[in-house]
């Protein structure tokens, strides 16, 4: 995962100051966009892979499995692929477990694989994403860095920016950020895409 | 060739699932009997194995293997180029085989 090194609460903060509006924007608020941006970027256009190793299970209630610190609980969205002993799983639906074997699928929260032996250990490979940040009921940030490229940083700075000026109706200052945002997100698709890897899966 | 070098060769060119591959292989075997299988010692070393890992051993002649990776890439949808490159691949191979295997025998005056 990229890690700028600025922590959420001193850019939120240096934002805050910035921002010329009247209307008083909480911090809860800044942090639900700052996330929201993280786990889009992260899902959609860094799909940075991790692995996981569970024992033999069949039915894993995905969202429960234990991930390191820094990294948000895994939705079965996230799964890129699965593997059972050596075995690649095809991804399918609930309809289909009483017809093919060496698959997987989502039944309500639970990540679910039907194989032709009891698998000893499956290996999950997943869309790694960064954690949350939270603010305490006081509306402090808690600690947590801007888990963007360095270089990218200002990306979030124009769609906080933009937001802010959105909600206090400034809607001139919130159409000039949201198009520097979208400039900037063009360039970091191209910058992600540029470093995708380019052999098998 | 083995089943794994295949299977890098189709990753090189785009990403596929093991088990889209395995079905693409064996399906591009079978086609490869309909086309030759009433010649099945210029096709096959031993008897047709289904493949369904990495680890196993195909028992197809080696260098039917480049066509049968164009045919797996026209089957992901790479386009109906690498469905002739298939064609004319596995001809000239089938082509080669039949006459490392005529090397030395006399052919038969049929009278015509």
């Amino acid at each position: 995962m990229f890690d700028s090194g600025i922590a959420a609460s001193a850019f939120v903060s240096g934002l805050k100051n910035e921002i010329d509006i009247a209307l008083p924007i909480s911090n809860k608020t800044y942090i639900e966009w700052l996330n929201a941006l993280e786990q889009l970027l992260y899902t959609e256009f860094i799909r940075e892979q991790c692995k996981i190793i569970l024992a033999n299970e069949t039915e894993i209630d995905i969202e429960s499995v234990t991930v390191p610190a820094e990294e948000n609980n895994i939705r079965f969205e996230d799964i890129y692929t699965v593997f059972v002993d050596d075995v690649q799983l095809m991804k399918s639906t609930i309809v289909n477990p009483d017809i093919f074997v060496g698959i997987y699928y989502k039944q309500g929260k639970k990540l679910c694989v039907k194989t032709e032996t009891v698998p000893e250990e499956i290996i999950i490979y997943y869309f790694v994403k960064p954690a949350l940040k939270t603010v305490n009921a006081s509306d402090v940030i808690q600690t947590g860095n801007v888990m963007l490229p360095y270089e990218f940083i200002d990306i979030v700075g124009a769609k906080l920016r933009g937001e802010a000026y959105k909600l206090a109706n400034e809607d001139a200052n919130a159409a000039k950020w949201l198009n520097d945002y979208n400039a900037l997100l063009e360039s970091f698709k191209a910058w992600a895409l540029s470093r995708q890897s380019k052999f098998g899966m | 060739m083995t089943i794994k070098d295949v299977f890098e060769k189709v990753s090189l060119e785009t990403p596929i699932e093991q088990r889209r591959f395995f079905n693409y292989y064996n399906d591009s075997v079978s086609e490869l009997e309909g086309l030759y299988g009433n010649d099945k010692k210029n096709l096959f070393k031993g008897e047709p194995v289904i493949v369904k890992s990495l680890s196993d051993e195909s028992t197809v002649l080696p260098l039917y293997n480049t066509a049968i990776v164009d045919n797996i890439l026209f089957l992901t949808g790479l386009g109906e180029s690498h469905k002739g490159e298939f064609i004319r691949k596995a001809h000239a191979v089938y082509l080669k085989y039949w006459k490392d295997g005529a090397k030395g025998k006399q052919v038969k005056n049929l009278g015509w």
